[in-house]
């Protein structure tokens, strides 16, 4: 038999990222009963794992600390081809083509970028080599813990969260630590204000200096491996280590090559699909349209990338659309958990438990109940979730902030008499 | 294998779970008055499982990263756990909960 001139192919969906997001989307990808071939690429050399411990427990409690996702037996036994180690390099949006940097070339039916995110980089620092350092990849975090120990000066540089949670894990493995911050608080916009003043205290009760309105001008390096830096107002600050935390750049090269909408992300639609047919996007890189509210949402967590993987890649599928995800995310910071949930920038804040020294903080706005945040009380933050998810009137405040009353019941009686 | 006492059906109404400080420790919770019994230590990282939240299909949600294990078989249901918890029988004699630990274990 002579070959048909155009043989027919399986069909074949391509995952490039082998993030949490890509991994996460080739799994659901199975799950949903999709058939034909996966192939996931991902240029980092390891198996997909979970960025959230690099800070914490990878630094902290090395021996214990767990990242994987999932063991290459999962892709294995699910027909999922891996690409790891190897980054894709050029994307053809017409001909439905990826290549690959070894040369693959992949003929693909539909694609998912989830090529999330890199640190930014802050080339004032990065000119000096080794002792300066920023975390984003396991291999980042390797290398940092190997350099943080006892008594060694650590200067941070940015009062975010990865800045504050390498900051407190520093100090848990006995470094000193300051942190540089150029604004005037902590945690930028996502954090309330009096969340950051707390932390700040919490990090202050257990040592961390803090240097605020601080911008650098100057960075120097001398041949015993100290290192200054200057701010623009002559402020000087010493150190043996550098971090830095400016924020992140999205891996957007190979989207932008293909001619995908951009704007601060991959414009997606409530499908996850981009402005090319076929192309869609999940995760960190992702800014996807909202129906409800109206407006491109772009989301730097663990549970954005988790959920939208999943519903990008069943609308992938089956063409349900995405239901939106109430924003979420937790830090953890010298043993103690956190968890902010919804809109951050409620008009006014009520406390639950304060005296307890673990609380729930509801946001109010306009009457209704916006944003949660839990202090070490993550109990609470599901039924906290489900009040602002069904945007109950606030009502009795006396009744919701009496911890003798039960948070899940109250909520659940709340819901049901606004329905 | 040895019984631990735990309290009486009385002191774990419905619909709440409580720590048990055994080695280690267990998490036991009433749904709608059966008992149930996992370790108390979620696989994924540090949480106490029995301040978790009490799901309806006989699952408990981690109070610290959302992953849910079924109570019956301790199975994760979601990530981020991909362990199981283990499970510990239950027992309820004359109003009284008892949890079956392995010998050398207990209170
Ligand atoms: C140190 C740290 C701590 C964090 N802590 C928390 C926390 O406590 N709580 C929380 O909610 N969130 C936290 N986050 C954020 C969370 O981890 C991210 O939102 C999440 O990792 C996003 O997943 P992603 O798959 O979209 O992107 P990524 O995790 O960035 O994965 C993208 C992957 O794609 C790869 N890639 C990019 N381009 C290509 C290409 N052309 N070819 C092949 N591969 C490519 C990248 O190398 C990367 O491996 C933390 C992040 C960091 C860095
Ligand atoms: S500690 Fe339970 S999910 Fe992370």
């Amino acid at each position: 038999m002579t070959a048909a001139p155009h043989p027919a192919r399986e069909a074949c969906y391509v995952v490039v990222g082998g993030g949490q997001a890509g991994a996460i989307a080739v799994a659901t990808l199975r799950e949903a009963g999709f058939a034909g071939r996966i192939v996931l690429v991902g240029d980092e050399p390891h198996l997909p794992y979970e960025r959230p411990p690099l800070s914490k427990e990878v630094l902290v409690t090395p021996a214990t600390a767990k990242t994987t996702l999932f063991d290459a037996s999962f892709y294995a036994d699910r027909h999922i081809e891996c690409r790891f180690g190897v980054a894709a390099t050029g994307l053809d949006a017409q001909a439905r083509v990826l290549t690959l940097a070894d040369g693959e070339r992949i003929a693909f039916d539909k694609l998912l970028l989830a090529t999330g995110a890199r640190a930014r980089a802050y080339p004032l620092l990065d000119a000096l080599g080794d002792g300066v350092l920023s975390l984003r990849s396991l291999d980042d975090a390797l290398a940092l813990r190997e350099r943080l120990l006892p008594g060694k000066r650590l200067l941070v540089i940015g009062g975010g969260v990865i800045g504050l949670e390498v900051a407190a894990s520093a100090r848990t493995l006995g470094a000193e630590v300051t942190v540089i911050e150029r604004c005037l608080r902590l945690m930028g916009r996502a954090a309330p204000l009096h969340l950051a003043q707390s932390l700040l205290e919490l990090h202050a009760a257990h040592g961390v200096h803090f240097e605020f309105g601080a911008e650098l001008a100057s960075a120097s390096k001398a041949d015993d491996g100290e290192i200054t830096l200057t701010g623009v107002d002559g402020r000087v600050f010493h150190g043996d280590l550098v971090v830095y935390g400016i924020g992140v750049e999205l891996n957007v090269e190979l989207a932008r090559e293909a001619g995908l909408q951009l704007d601060d992300g991959i414009l997606v639609d409530e499908y996850g699909m981009s402005s090319a047919p076929g192309i869609y996007a999940a995760g960190d890189v992702a800014r996807q349209w909202q129906p409800a509210s109206g407006r491109y949402v772009r989301q730097e967590t663990w549970s954005n990338a988790q959920h939208q993987a999943t519903s990008v890649a069943r609308a992938m599928v089956d063409g349900t659309p995405c239901e939106p995800d109430l924003p979420w995310y937790w830090t953890d910071q010298y043993g103690h958990n956190l968890q902010v949930a919804g809109a951050v920038e409620a008009e006014q804040w009520l406390t639950r438990g304060e005296s307890t020294g673990r609380y729930t903080q509801f946001g109010v706005s306009g009457g209704r109940i916006v944003g949660a945040i839990t202090f070490d009380n993550g109990r609470e933050m599901r039924p906290a979730k489900q009040l602002i998810a069904a945007a109950v009137p606030l009502g009795d405040a006396e009744a919701l902030l009496d911890i003798k009353q039960d948070l899940r019941k109250l909520a659940t009686s709340r819901i049901k008499a606004a329905a | 294998m040895a019984r631990v006492h735990v309290c009486s059906v009385a002191d774990l109404p419905p619909g709440e779970g409580r720590r048990v400080d055994t080695t280690p420790a267990i998490a036991l919770f009433n749904v709608d008055g059966e008992f149930y019994a996992v370790a108390d230590m979620c696989t994924h990282a540090t949480a106490s499982i029995s301040e978790g939240y009490l799901e309806d299909d006989c699952s408990v949600e981690c109070p610290i990263h959302t992953a849910r294990f079924c109570l019956k078989t301790g199975a994760a249901l979601c990530l981020p756990a991909t362990e199981p918890l283990q499970t510990f029988a239950v027992s309820v004699e004359d109003g009284e909960v008892y949890v079956e630990v392995a010998q050398g274990e207990g209170a």
